[in-house]
C-alpha cells in the first residue's frame, strides 16, 4: 500500500502525524512545559490568593512586601548609629545608594538620626524600640525607628526590585487565571493527542508495542512505583543538606520528572490496552490462571476417579462420608460444632434423595413413553449427573436407534412397493400381448376342440395374472399407507345401496340372494369413497367367489356404541380350515390349493385400507360361516 | 376415410392392434417411439393417435405435450402405468382418453371410434332448445331420442327419466332416495337400492367401460352424478 502511494503522488508521501516520532517527542516536551505552566499558575494563583492580592489595596501589598526586607537593614542602620557610625546603606547597595532614609529616636537623647525628606512621598514603617546591642553598663541598647521608602523608587535597589515585582504580580493577578486555564487546555490536548498515537508507528499496520509493554503490568508498575520514592527518598535527604532554594529546584525537578513518567506510564497502558487482554499480562493474572487450572485438574482428576467408581462403590463412599458426619455429632465437642455436622449431613442426605427422587421421576416417565411407542421421546439429561446422565443417554439412543429402524423399516418397504410398481409395469406388456393374440387364437376359426379348450385356459389365466399384477399394486400401497386418503362425510346406507347396484347380476349369476337390512336414517362416516367402495368391492368380489351357490348372503348396517358397523356375512363354498388372522395376511385364501380364481389379497387390501382411514376392520369365522365386519366412528 | 397413428415400442403389440383396427374406414400408421410419431403426424393428416407412455427416445407425455403445441387431435394414452396419479398426469397435458394395459380390444375400438366422431363432429353442432348435451351423450326430449357419440342407445322409461335428471342438473349430486323420489314420483321406502341397478343399467349402456364411467359417476357414500366436461 506504501508503494501504491508513492507511485500515485510521484513523492515520498508523509506518515500520518500519529506516526512520526517527531511528532511524538514535541508533544511530549510541550506537554511537560504547559503542564509546568499550568502547575506555576494555578500555585502562583493560590499564593496570591492567601496573599490577598485580589483584596487589598497596591498601596499596602506593596507596604507589606517592602516592610518584610526592611527590618533586616533598620537593624544594620541602627548598630552603625550606636557605635557612632553614620548609616552606611553600603550594604544594602553597593553605589551607597538607597530609597531608603529614616529617623532614629532615642529615649535619651532624642532624634539620633534623620535623612528623611519630608517633601517626598514615602512608605512610612515604625519600628519600636528596636535592640541595638548592650551598652557598658549592661543596659539594652534600643532606638525607635520610623524608616521611609521613597515612592518614586529613585534609586535602582533591592526595593526598587521588589516594586517591579510587585507591580508585575498585580498587573498578573488576573492574567494568571486565563494562564492557567490556557495551559491545563493545551496539556490535556497534547496529552490526547499522545494517547491516541500511541502504540502507532510509521510502516506499520495496526498497533505494536515496544518492550516496555511486554513486561507484566502489574510488575513494571510496581518497579517504576519503587524507583519513584527512591529518588523521593535521595531529594528529600539531600534537600535537607542543601539550601533552601535547591531543596525547592530539586523538588520541582523531581515533580517534573515525576509527570513525565506518569505520562509515559499512561502511554504503555493505553498501547497494552489496544493490544488487547492487557489483564493477561500481568504476575497476578498469571498466577490466577495457574491456580485455575490447577484447580480444574484437580476436579477432573477427581471426577475421572468418581467415573471410573462402579456405582456401588460410589454408594458406599457417599455413605461413609455421611456416617462420618454423622460421627462428628457424638464426639464430645462444642456444642455448636455437632449441630452443625449433623445438619449439614442431613441437609447434604436430602438434597441427594430429592434429587434422585426427581432424576428417576424423569426417567421413569421418558421410559413409560417409550415403552407405549413414542420413540420421538427424549430424556433431557441437560441437569443430570454421572450415572444418571449415563442412564439416561442409553435411553436416549435406545429411541434414536428404534426411530431409525422405524424409519428404515417405512424406507424400504416404500422400496418395495416402487419396485412393485416398476416391475408390475414391465410385466404388463409382455401380458398385453398374451392376451391379445390369446383373444386372436380364439377367434380364429378352427374345428379343433381341443384348442378352443387351451386357448380358454390361456385367457383365463392371463386374465387372473393380471388380476393379481393390479392387486399386488393396490396392496402393497395400502399397507405402506401410500395412498391419497380425503377423507368427506360418508352415508354408510347410499353406500350399501349402490353396492347392491353394482353387484346385484354377478350375485344372481352365483345363485346367491342378498338380504338387507340397514336403518332408514342416513348414517354418516368420515371415510374416503372411493377406497371404502374398494373395500365393499373386495368383500362383495370374495363373497361372489367363495359363497355357496343357493345360500343367502346377509349385509348389516347398525349404530352399535357410537359406531357403523356393516357386517357382510355367508356361507363359505369349501371349507375353512384356517384362522381368521391368517385370512387377513396377504397371498392367503380359504383353500390351500390356490386352484381358485382370485390372488389372495383381497380382505388385506380391505383391512389396509380401512385401517387407513380409521376404520377397524375384522373377519370372523365360525365354522363354514364367514363374517367380515366394519367399523366406523359415527359422525353428526 | 380416417387416419390413425399407433405409436408403441412393442412390435407385437402394434400389429395386435392393427388386426383389431383393422376397418375398411381406417388408415393404419405405426411409429415405434415419439419421435417417429411426431415425423408421421408432421408428413400425414392423422385424425387420432394411440401414444405409448414408456418409450424410447422420446416418450409419449413429451410426445402429446409437443403434438398439443400445433393440433388438437385425439390422443388416447394406451400405457402399462395404471395408477390414478397416472392417468390424471395424462389428462391433465392433453389426453383425451387413457386406456391401461392389458386393454380390452373391444374397449380399445370402442373409444377409438368415439373419439374419431367426436372429433370430426367437432363444430358441427346443430342442437335445438330442448336436446342436452353432456360430452358425447346427446337428449332430445322431444324426440325421447338419446345418442351416444351420434349413435342412438335405446334405454327403458326409468332410465331415460333418471339420465335427463341427470343432465338437467350436471354437477349436481343425487342421493337414491332423490333420484326415486323424483323418477318414481314415489316415496323410497327402502326400495331405493332399485336405482342403483337402473343406473348400473344406464351406465352399461352408455359408457365403454361401467366400472370406469366417462359420464356418470357414482360418489360412493354420496350419490350419483353426470359432468359437465371441459
Amino acid at each position: 500500500m506504501d508503494n501504491e502511494q508513492v507511485k500515485l503522488s510521484g513523492q515520498k508521501a508523509l506518515p500520518p502525524l500519529k506516526e512520526r516520532l517527531g511528532a511524538k517527542v514535541t508533544a511530549f516536551v510541550l506537554l511537560v512545559l504547559t503542564a509546568c505552566a499550568a502547575a506555576g499558575a494555578i500555585i502562583g494563583a493560590c499564593l496570591m490568593l492567601a496573599d490577598g492580592f485580589y483584596t487589598r489595596r497596591p498601596e499596602d501589598i506593596k507596604q507589606e512586601l517592602l516592610g518584610s526586607f526592611v527590618w533586616g537593614d533598620v537593624v544594620d542602620i541602627c548598630r552603625d548609629l550606636a557605635f557612632g557610625a553614620a548609616p552606611d546603606y553600603s550594604v544594602e547597595d553597593t553605589l551607597g545608594m538607597t530609597n531608603l532614609s529614616c529617623r532614629v529616636l532615642s529615649d535619651e537623647l532624642g532624634v539620633v538620626f534623620d535623612d528623611h525628606d519630608e517633601l517626598s512621598p514615602s512608605y512610612k514603617f515604625n519600628l519600636q524600640e528596636v535592640f541595638i546591642g548592650y551598652r557598658e553598663d549592661g543596659q539594652d541598647i534600643e532606638y525607635d525607628v520610623d524608616v521611609y521608602i521613597n515612592k518614586s523608587f529613585p534609586i535602582k535597589d533591592k526595593y526598587y526590585a521588589l516594586n517591579a515585582i510587585a507591580d508585575t504580580l498585580l498587573t498578573l493577578r488576573y492574567w494568571i487565571y486565563a494562564i492557567a486555564l490556557g495551559s491545563i487546555i493545551a496539556s490535556i490536548l497534547l496529552f490526547c493527542f499522545l494517547i491516541s498515537s500511541a502504540g502507532h508507528r510509521a510502516g506499520r499496520d495496526g498497533v505494536g508495542g515496544s518492550f516496555l509493554t511486554k513486561i507484566p503490568l502489574d510488575l513494571f508498575w510496581t518497579a517504576v512505583g519503587v524507583a519513584e520514592c527512591l529518588v523521593l527518598e535521595l531529594v528529600l535527604e539531600s534537600g535537607a543538606m542543601l539550601s533552601d532554594a535547591v531543596a525547592i529546584i530539586l523538588m520541582c525537578a523531581f515533580c517534573v520528572l515525576s509527570f513525565c513518567v506518569f505520562v509515559g506510564l499512561c502511554i504503555n497502558f493505553t498501547v497494552r490496552v489496544r493490544m488487547g487482554k492487557w489483564w493477561k499480562n500481568t504476575v497476578i493474572y498469571m498466577l490466577l490462571h495457574l491456580l485455575w487450572l490447577g484447580l480444574k485438574m484437580l476436579v477432573r482428576g477427581i471426577g475421572y476417579v468418581l467415573r471410573r467408581l462402579p456405582l456401588i462403590w460410589k454408594t458406599l463412599l457417599g455413605f461413609v462420608l455421611f456416617a462420618l458426619l454423622s460421627l462428628m455429632a457424638v464426639i464430645p465437642d462444642y456444642i455448636g460444632v455437632r449441630m452443625g455436622a449433623w445438619m449439614i449431613g442431613l441437609c447434604l442426605l436430602f438434597a441427594a434423595v430429592v434429587y434422585t427422587a426427581l432424576v428417576m421421576r424423569r426417567l421413569q416417565i421418558a421410559v413409560r413413553k417409550l415403552a407405549r411407542g413414542d420413540l420421538s421421546c427424549r430424556v433431557d439429561t441437560r441437569r443430570m449427573i454421572g450415572d444418571f446422565k449415563e442412564h439416561g443417554e442409553n435411553l436416549n439412543s435406545i429411541g434414536f436407534g428404534m426411530t431409525r429402524a422405524v424409519d428404515e423399516r417405512m424406507k424400504s418397504e416404500r422400496l418395495k412397493t416402487e419396485l412393485i410398481t416398476n416391475v408390475s409395469h414391465d410385466i404388463k406388456t409382455p401380458l398385453t400381448s398374451i392376451i391379445n393374440y390369446v383373444d386372436l387364437i380364439s377367434k380364429e376359426d378352427t374345428d379343433n376342440e381341443k384348442i378352443k379348450e387351451y386357448t380358454d385356459v390361456l385367457s383365463r389365466q392371463s386374465e387372473r395374472l393380471k388380476k393379481l399384477i393390479e392387486d399386488l399394486v393396490e396392496a402393497s400401497k395400502a399397507s405402506t399407507g401410500n395412498v391419497d386418503v380425503s377423507l368427506a362425510p360418508c352415508d354408510v346406507s347410499v353406500l350399501i345401496s349402490q353396492s347392491v347396484g353394482e353387484y346385484g347380476e354377478k350375485l344372481e349369476n352365483a345363485q346367491l340372494e342378498l338380504l338387507i337390512s340397514k336403518p332408514e336414517q342416513p348414517l354418516m362416516i368420515m371415510a374416503d369413497g372411493r377406497l371404502l367402495w374398494r373395500v365393499f368391492d373386495n368383500l362383495m368380489n370374495n363373497v361372489c367367489k367363495y359363497a355357496m351357490p343357493g345360500t343367502r348372503v346377509y349385509m348389516t348396517l347398525e349404530l352399535s356404541g357410537g359406531e357403523a358397523v356393516v357386517s357382510i356375512k355367508n356361507i363359505s363354498k369349501y371349507p375353512l380350515n384356517i384362522k381368521a388372522e391368517e385370512l387377513m395376511e396377504r397371498f392367503v385364501r380359504g383353500d390351500s390349493s390356490r386352484s381358485t380364481e382370485g390372488s389372495g389379497l383381497g380382505l388385506s387390501i380391505a383391512g389396509s385400507l380401512t385401517s387407513l382411514m380409521g376404520g377397524k376392520f375384522s373377519v370372523e369365522v365360525d365354522g363354514d360361516l364367514f363374517k367380515a365386519t366394519l367399523r366406523f366412528k359415527k359422525i353428526d | 376415410m380416417y387416419n390413425i397413428l399407433i405409436c408403441d415400442d412393442e412390435r407385437d403389440i402394434v400389429s395386435a392392434l392393427k388386426i383389431y383396427l383393422k376397418d375398411d374406414n381406417y388408415r393404419l400408421f405405426e411409429a415405434a417411439n415419439g419421435k417417429e410419431a411426431l415425423e408421421v403426424i408432421g408428413k400425414n393428416d392423422i385424425h387420432l393417435a394411440l401414444l405409448d407412455i414408456m418409450m424410447p427416445v422420446m416418450d409419449g407425455i413429451e410426445t402429446m405435450v409437443k403434438l398439443r403445441e400445433q393440433s388438437n387431435l385425439p390422443v388416447i394414452l394406451l400405457t402399462a402405468k395404471g395408477e390414478d396419479a397416472d392417468k390424471v398426469l395424462g389428462l391433465n397435458l392433453g389426453a383425451d382418453d387413457y386406456i391401461t394395459k392389458p386393454f380390452n380390444p373391444a374397449e380399445v375400438q370402442a373409444r377409438v371410434k368415439s373419439q374419431l366422431r367426436r372429433y370430426m363432429q367437432l363444430g358441427s353442432g346443430r342442437i335445438g332448445g330442448d336436446t342436452l348435451v353432456i360430452g358425447g351423450v346427446e337428449l332430445d326430449d322431444k324426440a325421447k331420442v338419446v345418442t351416444l357419440d351420434g349413435e342412438s342407445v335405446s334405454l327403458t322409461p326409468t332410465e331415460y327419466e333418471i339420465l335427463k335428471l341427470l343432465m338437467q342438473n350436471a354437477n349436481q349430486v343425487f342421493s337414491p332416495k332423490e333420484i326415486y323420489a323424483r323418477v318414481w314420483k314415489d316415496a323410497p321406502l327402502g326400495s331405493e337400492n332399485t336405482v342403483a341397478v337402473h343406473i348400473r343399467h344406464l351406465r352399461e349402456k352408455i359408457e365403454i367401460d361401467p366400472a370406469a364411467p366417462r359420464y356418470i359417476k357414482v360418489v360412493w357414500g354420496q350419490g350419483y352424478k353426470m359432468e359437465r366436461g371441459k
